[in-house]
């Protein structure tokens, strides 16, 4: 059994809220352990902030973002869909955790949460020309 | 939504932040404790009120750091909620902020 939600938000940082409590309960109806719904609200939030603000940077007006969220039996699917330029957050290097705070990048840190808290991610460009970043969650 | 606290006991500044330390939250703790960082500053910085930061919150952390680092003073932090907490050990934050159990135990350290 599977099902599958919808969500259309405008490309602002306070909607932001918004598509977080639609992650949470589509997790909490998932089955999700309260960790694990923690760890999808945190990578949904930095990969929305990165949109909105290195995304679409430019050219915010009239711009939406979708989030689908895909309920398994043992997982939940979220996918981000946007149209901004093609950029693939997984290409960015990861931060080193051991590197001294005094020399240390102050950017980076949001996808690495994202890396290490979800089961899996990847992104594809569309056909249709939209960035698609999925991420996925295990029971 | 975060509130900021901030109030003087002896010559150490304690903070309390109460709410979300999300992009919008990250953004006010910013403002609110850039100023705090003067030369030798000694801070206690009260996280038992914050059971969200995302990596905006730990942006505006490193930043008061490295403030507080170059004037000589000190931070020292408590109330760190597990989930935070696992966010800072497996970023490695926790290895170079001072931590303690208790807020008593943080005066002392700052104190001293």
């Amino acid at each position: 059994m599977s099902s599958e939600r919808r969500l259309r938000i405008p490309a602002t940082l306070e909607s932001i809220k918004e598509a977080v409590q639609f992650v949470i309960e589509a997790a909490q109806d998932a089955g999700l352990s309260d960790d694990s719904i923690y760890h999808c609200e945190l990578s949904l939030d930095e990969i929305l902030n990165n949109i909105i603000e290195h995304g679409y940077a430019l050219d915010k007006d009239g711009q939406v973002i979708d989030i689908i969220c895909q309920l398994h039996d043992d997982r939940l699917v979220i996918i981000v869909e946007d149209d901004a330029p093609p950029f693939n957050p997984l290409t960015m290097p990861d931060p080193n955790p051991e590197e001294e705070l005094e020399k240390r990048a102050i950017g980076g840190w949001g996808v690495y949460f994202v890396k290490q808290y979800m089961n899996q991610v990847s992104y594809t460009y569309t056909p249709n020309k939209r960035n698609r970043f999925v991420m996925e969650k295990r029971r | 939504m975060i509130e900021i606290d901030v109030k003087q006991e002896d010559k150490v500044t304690i903070v309390e932040l109460h709410g979300r330390l999300d992009s919008e939250g990250a953004r006010k703790v910013r403002d609110a404790l850039m100023p705090i960082a003067e030369a030798g500053s000694r801070v206690l910085l009260d996280m038992s009120g914050v059971g969200y930061m995302s990596s905006a919150g730990l942006r505006v952390l490193l930043m008061f750091y490295r403030k507080v680092d170059e004037t000589a003073g000190a931070i020292v932090m408590t109330g760190l909620h597990p989930r935070i907490r696992d966010v800072m050990e497996m970023t490695g934050f926790l290895d170079f902020f001072s931590t303690s159990e208790t807020r008593e135990e943080a005066l002392q350290a700052l104190k001293s």
